[in-house]
């Protein structure tokens, strides 16, 4: 913890004034502490694939939620122009994202958004390397530093309770669909990155009831 | 709050208690809402600010404060203790989720706040409320008509406890017993688990008591055996059809083999009565007269349901005399807002058949206005005006035409005080003219719907004791039984009338039940009784032996039976969209229909035959 707030006073140093090094100026909850009062975005990233270097990102979805209770109020979805990607060589993205063009943001503007709204929170995803991954070039872009965050992956924490049991992940089972049914959480149909982040938020809710500690887990516990 | 949570939005949506909201207002709902997960025996509701609770997904039991089980709640139900306007009619509930659930939470100030924007949702949610009351699921079409779902429910879906069941050996007193105990009318017969027969109240009555058996009989020598009995999948509108042909009110309903409960004839009538219910509650939460319109539009279907039902007429009479009563409340509730709080007492009479609730759709308004002694027409005569033309016009906009004859409190004539009104009937009693005559079968048939009742007990009391004592007035009222008379009977399908002429349809109205209304208000008013109502007027009659017992039996049942064929030609005529009529075409009666209605008309002439002779009317008139 200290170390990692140690970094973020360096990484604030490094930079000039913009959304990223406000972001690292603001404080992160204490992780020797309970999840209860901690505040999480859940984000979900739809990209054109899974490498960061060759790939893009069409849109961001979050919403924000406690250890408890989901705000939908607080849910943004952002559809990002394709023009301002970082990278522009895949040839699919401009048949997927033509018509969207015209409703799309500006990459950096929507990353100066999530930085702002990420303030103080801690970084909920499934299979959150990939949406690191992506922010971190998209921070490098646009402002000129690396991204770091406190993170809770869902898919670690389910894959650390099979582990506990000594289990190994069958086929598919960690994804996100699946692990929702494994809680009676109910099946969206829709997939678009806003629901994808509120499905992640649900399913955390879930994981953190069923721990034997629920809202008393230190987040320590459960940080990637 | 983003339009792509689509996921969330179509829930809630498709929930019964937002059916129908604004699409601008579906996103500020979403927006207000946060969810919980709750894992399996935690307690519920979760300690939260006031809210509404929707299942999203999971199991709740909620317990009264005696830790009774009250309700479930599944996916798609709401719960709320605590935002309703009338919290007081609620029993605090409290309990635990029975399995992980998931858990919309809308906090109480962002319903209102929707209600507010949209305030018959705020009635849809009553209106559920009321529906699990009713232990009713009426389905609602777009268009907010409501529909019968006699046609689409199963019978198995009417059973809310299981058939008491006792052995074969049963004693008929322990069997009473348990039906006392169990507030049942019947009770199963089963020899082990096998079902054998069925003892109703009837039964007890009629193979036990009247043939004089001990009641220590078992249950077997008086049950009723080969018995039939309905699948649970049987469409319910079946089981009113099979009772109807059977002439039984009971029948065992069975899944796989084994009776799971019975089925009375009353549980269907007051499935159907629900919609009668309902549609008093919602005019109760009107604001508008728009919205009274609205809703009145229902009313012939309410009438051909509840006539689908196989109400009876006294019944139905009662629903929507009911309906209308509410009705007429609420317009002059919407008068005094409009016009302020009257200056003087007053009371709003029915007169007619709302009085005597008689009425069908298509019935004219009559009504009367009575006014404190004190009203002074210089000084209150503009309010009670507008006050009635507003009621007048509203019920008219509402599918009650004026009456012809302006028997309406819109007309000056008969808004009055109670001095006036009792002077008015000392004037109809004393000097009988062929004007009062007219007038009597509106304004000796009266009931009070608002304001200040006492003032109609005052009038009606002095009215009642000054008719029985006038017998020239008793004479002119059997005169006029006299003046409608029902037809000699039917020949193939061509109508005998008096003057030997025939028609192709008759008015079952004027030559049926106008007649023994007549027969009734005459025996009622000799007598002093304060009854309005037809068949009330006529047991009455019979218990102050005014009138024969057997005599008052057959008329009631004459009355019945040309109602039954009345509301049946209504429904038809509702059904093809057509005016609600009384004109019927005897071609279109079952030979077994016509020759009941010539007994009918036979019991109507025989009595107008004996007025005639006692009270020599035939001179009078």
């Amino acid at each position: 913890m200290l170390l990692h707030s140690l970094r973020r006073r360096w990484l604030a140093s490094r930079l000039s004034d913009n959304p990223l090094k406000a972001f690292y100026q603001i404080a992160m909850p204490q992780t020797g502490n309970g999840v209860d009062g901690v505040e999480f975005l859940s984000l979900d990233l739809e990209t054109t694939g899974f490498d960061s270097r060759h790939e893009t990102i069409l849109s961001v979805g979050w919403v924000v939620l406690d250890s408890r209770r989901i705000l939908l109020g607080s849910g943004e979805h952002h559809l990002i122009k394709p023009s301002s990607a970082i990278n522009e060589s895949s040839a699919v993205i401009h048949a997927i994202t033509d018509d969207m063009a015209a409703g799309g943001e500006e990459l950096c503007e929507v990353m100066a958004r999530l930085l702002q709204v990420l303030q103080g929170r801690v970084l909920l995803a499934h299979n959150a390397v990939i949406e690191r991954r992506f922010l971190d070039r998209a921070c490098r872009h646009c402002f000129g530093g690396p991204f770091r965050s406190l993170t809770v992956d869902t898919l670690q924490l389910a894959l650390r309770r099979l582990r506990q049991r000594d289990q190994q992940p069958r086929g598919g089972e960690l994804r996100l669909g699946a692990l929702r049914e494994e809680y009676g959480l109910p099946r969206y149909r829709a997939h678009n990155a806003l629901t994808d982040a509120l499905a992640t938020a649900e399913l955390f809710l879930a994981q953190l009831a069923h721990r034997a500690k629920g809202g008393d887990t230190a987040l320590r516990e459960i940080l990637s | 709050m983003d339009i792509e949570l689509l996921e969330i939005r179509d829930f809630i949506e498709g929930l019964p208690t937002f059916r129908g909201i604004r699409a601008d207002l579906l996103p500020q709902l979403v927006s207000q809402i946060a969810i919980r997960y709750l894992r399996r025996g935690s307690a519920f509701p979760p300690a939260e600010g006031a809210s509404l609770y929707i299942l999203r997904q999971g199991a709740v039991e909620l317990r009264n404060e005696e830790g009774v089980l009250r309700r479930k709640l599944a996916e798609a139900d709401c719960f709320c203790d605590r935002c309703d306007t009338r919290p007081e009619t609620l029993l605090p509930l409290s309990g635990h989720c029975s399995e992980d659930t998931l858990l919309y939470l809308l906090p109480c100030e962002a319903l209102e706040s929707i209600y507010q924007q949209q305030p018959e949702l705020r009635e849809n949610r009553q209106r559920n409320r009321s529906e699990r009351l009713q232990h009713a699921t009426l389905e609602f079409t777009p268009d907010g008509v409501r529909q019968s779902t006699l046609m689409q429910l199963s019978v198995g879906h009417l059973i809310d406890r299981p058939a008491t069941m006792v052995s074969i050996d049963t004693t008929v007193q322990q069997a009473a017993q348990r039906m006392n105990d169990e507030e049942v009318s019947a009770i199963v017969v089963g020899d082990r688990e096998r079902l054998v027969g069925i003892v109703t109240d009837k039964d007890l009555r009629m193979r036990l008591l009247a043939v004089g058996l001990s009641a220590q009989t078992p249950v077997r020598n008086i049950m009723t055996e080969r018995l039939q009995t309905l699948d649970a999948e049987t469409p319910a509108f079946e089981a009113l059809l099979m009772m109807a042909r059977l002439n039984i009110h009971h029948l065992p309903v069975m899944r796989d083999g084994r009776v799971i409960g019975l089925l009375t004839h009353g549980d269907l009538v007051r499935y159907e009565s629900a919609n009668a219910v309902y549609l008093i509650e919602e005019m109760r939460r009107s604001h508008t007269l728009q919205q009274l319109i609205e809703l009145s539009r229902h009313l012939p279907e309410v009438q051909r349901h509840l006539v689908a039902g196989n109400i009876n007429s006294y019944h139905l009479g009662w629903t929507l005399a009911a309906i209308v009563d509410t009705l007429t409340r609420q317009l002059l509730s919407l008068a005094e807002k409009k016009l302020g709080a009257p200056p003087i007492p007053y009371c709003w009479l029915a007169s007619g058949s709302l009085a005597r609730r008689e009425l069908t759709v298509g019935s004219d308004q009559d009504h009367a206005l009575l006014l404190d002694n004190c009203y002074d027409e210089s000084l209150h005569g503009e309010y009670f005006k507008a006050l009635s033309e507003f009621v007048t016009d509203g019920l008219e906009q509402c599918g009650f035409a004026r009456c012809p004859g302006e028997v309406m409190a819109s007309n000056p004539q008969w808004r009055q005080s109670l001095r006036q009104w009792q002077q008015t009937f000392n004037g109809w009693i004393e000097s009988p003219d062929a004007r009062a005559m007219m007038l009597v079968s509106n304004f000796f048939d009266l009931r009070p719907l608002g304001g200040a009742q006492e003032l109609f007990e005052q009038l009606q009391q002095s009215m009642l004791h000054t008719a029985r004592h006038n017998q020239i007035f008793i004479a002119h009222l059997a005169a006029n039984a006299l003046q409608h008379r029902p037809p000699l009977g039917f020949f193939r399908n061509f109508l005998l009338e008096h003057g030997g002429e025939h028609a192709n349809s008759f008015d079952l109205k004027l030559r049926g039940t106008i007649p023994i209304i007549d027969i009734a208000r005459l025996h009622a008013l000799s007598a002093g009784l304060s009854q309005v109502n037809t068949l009330d007027r006529l047991k009455a009659a019979a218990r102050a032996t005014v009138m024969s017992a057997q005599g008052a039996n057959d008329l009631q049942q004459a009355y019945e039976f040309i109602n039954t064929l009345r509301l049946r030609h209504q429904s038809d005529r509702i059904l093809a969209a057509e005016p609600a009529d009384n004109y019927l075409d005897p071609a279109s009666l079952s030979p077994l229909d016509r020759d009941h209605l010539k007994e009918c008309f036979a019991v109507i002439g025989d009595f107008q035959k004996t007025l005639e002779q006692r009270y020599q009317s035939g001179r009078i008139g």
